[in-house]
This record gives C-alpha cells, structure tokens and sequence, in this order.
C-alpha cells in the first residue's frame, strides 16, 4: 500500500448496534468512505462495557463485516467514539504575561498558559479523554491565534474531560483484543456534533444532542469551539422501558409501539383513540390508547432534554445558543422531538442533517457518531501535526541559533 | 529530566492514551485478534525475510559484478544448441531450416540473435512469418507459416537463364522450394506482367492485381476444375487499362474475364458456352469467348468467336452466331 493512503476505521461501540467505517485518506486531503458494517450490541448498557466477551464478538463481527464490504481492505488503527455517564467536565482557566519587551507573543508564551490550564490534576482512578481548548483570550480580545500578536497578557480555558479509568480501560481493549491500535479516542458528542452542525452555527452558538439508546451526548458550540460537552444515561431504550411498565408490554412490543406511534410531543387529544398491539387480531392483541403511548414517550423525551440543559448550567443562555438546538441519534427519528427540545430549551430546534457530500447510503441519524469519528478524527489528528510541526520551527534548534 | 530554574516539573495528569501503551492481558486476545496478530507478524516477517533476499542478491550480484562482470552472463552462455524444432503449415523441412539458419555448432542458447535468424528465413520468401524461440536447456524452437502459390511466373536472373518462380495471392514472387511437380505444374503462368526488381536487388516486386488473380482461379479451380486444368496462362495485360484478365487455354484459345463482374457467374456462363457447343455439330472450334461484355435488358449476349469448321460434304458452311446464356 502506498505511504500517501491512509486507511482508518471508525467505530462506535453503541447500547443497541455496533458501526464500522472505513475510511481512505488519500495524500492526507480527501477523505473516502469504502466499507461500512455493523452488528446488533451486545454487553453494553448506557455506552459501557458490561461483558467483555459478548461486546467484543460484536464487535469483531461488525468490523469483519466492514472489512468485507471494503473488499478486504483491513486497518490497524481506529478512531473510537466514547460515551458513558462515567464522563464528567469541568472548565478551568489561566493566564500568563507575555514575556517579551515589545509584548509579542510567542510560542513559548503560549505553552506556558496551555501547560497552566491543562495541568490541574485529576481526581482519582479517573482519566483525561479531551482537553477542547476554547479560544484565547488576548488583554480580553477573542483571538483564534495568538502568535506573533502585541498583548499583555495571554489567557485561554480548557474544558476538561474525565472518565472512569476502568470503564475506559474496558471500552478500549474490546478493540485492542481483536490486535487493533486505537489511535483516537473521541466523545460521540464531538463527533456527532461536527457531522450534524455548519461552522456557521458553531460561530454563533448551538447546541447539538445526539439521543442514543443508552445514552444521550451533548455538545455546546460557541464562538467555532466546543465549550462543554456531557454525556447523560438516558436514551431511548428508557423510553421503550417506560413503555413496558406503563402499558404493560414486553421490550419487543413495546420498542414496535414506540417507533409506530411514539412522538417528542403529543399530537392525539382524544383519550378514547386506540392502537392495536399487534393488528392481528389474534390472541394477545389488544387495543392501547395513542394517547398514553404519546404522553409517556414525550414526558419522558421531555426529561431527556430538561436533563441536558440542566447540565449545561450556567454556562447556557439562550443569548449565547443563537443557532438553537440541533438533534440526532435514532431517538431524534420519532416526530415531534424538535418541537419538544424548542419547547424545553426556547430556541428555535430541528433534526440534524448531512452535509451534500455524505453518501445517500449513510445519511442516516443513527450513522451520525461514526461519520464524525472520521471527520473529526482526521481534522484534529491534521491540527496537531500542523502544530507540532510549527513547534518544531521554533524549537531548541531555532532556539540554538537564536543567538546568531 | 532537569527543570529550569524556578519551574517545577509538573506531572502529567493520566490519559487514555496511557491505557493504549500499557500491554494487553493475555486473557484479553480475542481468539480472532489473535489469528489477525499471528498473520500480521507472518505479513511482517514475511515482508522483511523478502527485503533481506532481495538485499542480499543484490548485493552478491554487485560483489560478482565487481570481480568478474563475465561471470553473470557466463551461466545463461554455458548451455550449446544442440536441436532445432521445426514446425510448419506447407512444405519446408527441418533441414531446409538447418541450412537457411546456418547456426555454427557449439554456439551458445544465449549468444543466438534470434531477430537476425527470422530474417534470414524471411529472406527465403516462401515463409509469410516466423517465430523462434529459446526452449533451454538446449533447443531452438522454429515455427513457420509458408505463402500458398497461386500462379507461377517466367524470370531471369540478370544474366542468368530463365527460372520458374511462384505467385502467392499478396503478389509477392519466390522460388519455390520443396513443391512437389504435381502442385507445381497445375499452377498457370502469368503473362503480361513486368517484374521490377527491388531497390537493393534482392528478389521482386510484388505483382500488382494478384488478388483478382487469385479470386479468378480459386473461383475456376472449384468450379470448372475440368476446363480449368487446361488453363495455360492468365494475363494481366490488359487489367490496368481495361478491367479484364485474358486467359489462354487448350478449349479455348482466348477467353476475356471481366474484373467487375462476378467470376462465378461468368465462369458458369463459360461452362454453359462449352457444353452448348460441344453439344452442336457442324461448327469449329471456339477460338475467342469474351465473358466481360455482352449483358442486355433481356438477358446476356455473349460474343463467342468459332474457327472454322471442317467441311462436310454436301452442306452449306453455317454462319456462327452469337450465344445466348440464360441468367439464373
């Protein structure tokens, strides 16, 4: 295989179905999707391993049968999608006089304010996944680079994410038992949210959830960065759950009613409207009023959102979400989820598309994690070259000769 | 590692990435990560067992090189011709082939030339195309595809006595070798034609209008084979300027076929003119057929010339008139 393609696959260990990707990154610019496979989940509940050896034969199965879409092409690094509640954040700041007499600031002045925000420790038997840098701050002034800039003093934040070292251990070695590096580890949310999202948005403040079955991700954009991110455990397994225990249904029945009839808002005033169960009319079927089916599902959809924004905290206002919310996951299929996270929220919602250039094959919600792994993965893995590169310019070397 | 002074090294807060770089539990390995790292290894190993050969080659071939640069032809040389395999689709013999090749013995497979070896069995004429081929240890293996004569043709050597050479259908004269008199003989001879000798002497020009040639006789040979047989020769005279080959033949002295009409119609005509006349008495033999000219709206009026008749006692000479051959 050529040195200037790259092969990379993209996988998302969900609650209720495996996705693989496999991209083709030809000369480190154009990014080509050639297999896709997936598998029913086994051993993961709300985003985290529960049994190794279920969840890793689904896996592995999922990414054979990527592998053999692919024509048999095979890749040895992966970029993972984490979730799972174990994840937490906190924000944490600092800031540095520019060193230079004529205010100029440096490269060194600039890992000095990053190594001072990134440097609080963790707790314990918990481990960094992201540290998203938000932009800097220059004597108050919202700058995307500060370097070779005149200032007093240079300021930037982090948001920091977290998780359970364990947790975390067991979602990664699910992919290195099948001899398979992970190259990067990314929050769905990130990823979700780069897929489903314009850059314009992201300027101007937006907000993007990605209801999965076992748990539900956000995102929180302002100025073109992720601010905060969150992972919560509900999705839209509980609502198929509280359709068990309100109507009485087994999980495959009750999973049939809610993708049928279940809605973010309810739509049927009329309490005496019935479904049937089945429509059969055989033995066990039974007539369910539509109008519980609707209201458990939006109370519940309801929930899902007052749970995000109250995650969000402080941090939210609508001033600063002016794009509003954008939803995906396979849970944003059911109608009326927009209108309930505009109710919720008070901004103006809708469902997350593609961009133009996403094949017909894979527009679908629920490949929203996994196309962005790749997006995502491949724009922060080329950002870091480019800096380390830059770093490189202005390292010891240059410093040696500084003199002369 | 030595931090600057008034700067404390600060520990790096634990990453994921720590748990990638940590080594895996056996108990871990799936039993298909574990076949997939098992081929990987064999890929690797595998990839670099090649590069080591290739290395390694290159490198002995390099110090060869660098000794004796005779020694890395010397084994392919070592090996003399000892056969020649001759396959053909006519006449020619392997010691005909022996001879046109005239390979010194003892030469090496290696030191054979095989463009010039086609060449000279090209020279010969006779063969349209060649193929050679080295089968080592030690033969040669020579195909051939000869030329199929069509007439035969008068010529003289400059200063030579005339000599009898073959036509093929592209128009291309050479001795023929190896034919047996039989074949040889029932060929016609061409007339009327000028041979150019070629730039640097060897051989001639190839006959200009040889394919009408060939379409007249193979049309006649399939379909009069008894008239035709006694086809003495075929001139092309007269195929340039006005579109007709003359042939001469012991029925008839002259017979005109015309180039723009279908033969096997006209040697039907031809077959029905010679029957029909041999079938009346008291007229002499037909000295002139012309087979180019005479179609009408009704049908076609051939103009046939007769000799004269031998006399019979007590009747009047018959005037010859012009035949009629029905179509269809």
């Amino acid at each position: 295989m050529s040195s200037k393609i790259q092969t990379i696959g993209a996988i998302e260990i969900g609650s209720s179905k495996i996705s693989v990707l496999i991209g083709e990154l030809s000369r480190g610019r154009s990014l080509s999707i050639i297999g896709k496979g997936w598998c029913q989940s086994h051993g993961v509940v709300k985003g985290d391993v529960v049994d190794l050896r279920a969840a890793s034969n689904a896996v592995h199965a999922a990414i054979l049968d990527a592998e053999s879409s692919a024509g048999g092409q095979r890749f040895d690094s992966v970029f993972l999608a984490q979730t799972g509640g174990h994840l937490k954040g906190f924000y944490n700041e600092a800031s540095v006089n520019v060193q230079r007499a004529d205010n100029m600031v440096t490269q060194m002045d600039i890992d000095n304010v990053r190594e001072a925000a990134t440097g609080r420790d963790l707790p314990a038997g918990r481990m960094l996944v992201h540290n998203i840098q938000r932009p800097f701050l220059l004597d108050g002034r919202i700058v995307p680079d500060a370097e070779n800039l005149k200032g007093r003093v240079l300021k930037v934040g982090y948001w920091t994410v977290h998780g359970n070292q364990e947790r975390l251990a067991n979602n990664i070695n699910v992919i290195r038992g099948f001899n398979l590096q992970v190259s990067e580890l990314i929050l769905s949310s990130l990823a979700s949210g780069t897929m489903v999202t314009s850059p314009e948005e992201r300027q101007t403040g937006v907000i993007a959830i990605d209801i999965g079955a076992g748990t539900t991700d956000y995102v929180f954009y302002r100025a073109g960065r992720a601010c905060m991110t969150g992972a919560i455990p509900v999705g839209g397994l509980h609502l198929t759950n509280d359709l068990c225990i309100g109507l009485r249904l087994t999980e495959g029945q009750a999973e049939k009613m809610k993708t049928r009839f279940g809605r973010g808002i309810i739509a049927t005033r009329d309490k005496n409207e019935k479904v049937w169960l089945n429509g059969d009319f055989a033995i066990g079927d039974r007539p369910l009023p539509k109008n519980s089916i609707e209201l458990i599902t939006s109370l519940r959809v309801a929930e899902i959102f007052e749970v995000v924004k109250t995650s969000l905290g402080a941090e939210f206002s609508t001033d600063q979400a002016v794009s509003g919310v954008v939803i995906t996951g396979g849970t944003s299929q059911l109608p009326g989820v927009a209108d309930a996270a505009a109710t919720v929220f008070g901004l103006p919602a809708r469902i997350g598309e593609f961009p133009g250039y996403i094949n017909e094959q894979l527009r679908d919600p629920g490949y929203a994690t996994v196309l962005g792994l790749l997006y995502f993965g491949l724009n922060s893995t080329t950002a870091t070259a480019a800096s380390s590169a830059r770093r490189r310019k202005t390292g010891w070397w240059q410093k040696l000769f500084a003199g002369a | 590692m030595k931090a600057p002074p008034g700067k404390p090294i600060r520990q790096r807060p634990a990453s994921w990435e720590d748990l990638v770089r940590d080594p895996l539990p056996r108990r871990v390995m799936a039993p298909a990560g574990r076949k997939r790292r098992a081929f990987s290894t064999l890929r690797t190993v595998g990839g670099i067992a090649i590069l080591c050969a290739a290395t390694w080659a290159g490198f002995e071939l390099y110090r060869m090189w660098e000794a004796n640069p005779a020694r890395i032809k010397a084994p392919a040389q070592s090996g003399p011709l000892k056969t020649i395999t001759f396959q053909t689709n006519g006449v020619l013999d392997r010691a005909w082939a022996g001879r046109t090749l005239a390979i010194p013995p003892g030469t090496g497979m290696m030191a054979l030339d095989l463009f010039s070896l086609r060449d000279r069995l090209l020279a010969s004429g006779q063969v349209r195309a060649a193929v050679l081929a080295r089968e080592f240890p030690d033969t040669l293996s020579v195909v051939v595809e000869e030329r199929d004569p069509v007439a035969r043709i008068v010529a003289s050597e400059p200063g030579g006595a005339p000599e009898t050479f073959l036509v093929d259908r592209a128009g291309i004269v050479y001795p023929g070798i190896n034919y047996p008199r039989s074949l040889v003989t029932t060929l016609p001879y061409l007339a009327g034609v000028r041979l150019r000798r070629v730039e640097n002497g060897a051989g001639f020009a190839p006959v200009e209008g040889m394919e009408t040639v060939a379409n007249l006789i193979g049309t006649a040979r399939a379909y009069i084979p008894a008239l035709f047989s006694r086809w003495h020769s075929i001139s092309l005279a007269r195929l340039a300027p006005d579109g007709v080959l003359v042939v001469r033949s012991a029925d008839v002295e002259t017979l005109v076929f015309g180039t723009r009409d279908d033969f096997f119609k006209q040697v039907a005509q031809l077959d029905f003119i010679v029957d029909e006349s041999r079938a009346q008495s008291g007229i002499g033999p037909i000295k002139m057929i012309d087979l180019s000219i005479g179609r009408t709206v009704s049908g076609t009026q051939i103009p046939v010339t007769y000799g004269a008749a031998p006399p019979v006692p007590g009747q009047a000479r018959r005037a010859p008139a012009p035949a009629r051959a029905r179509e269809g």
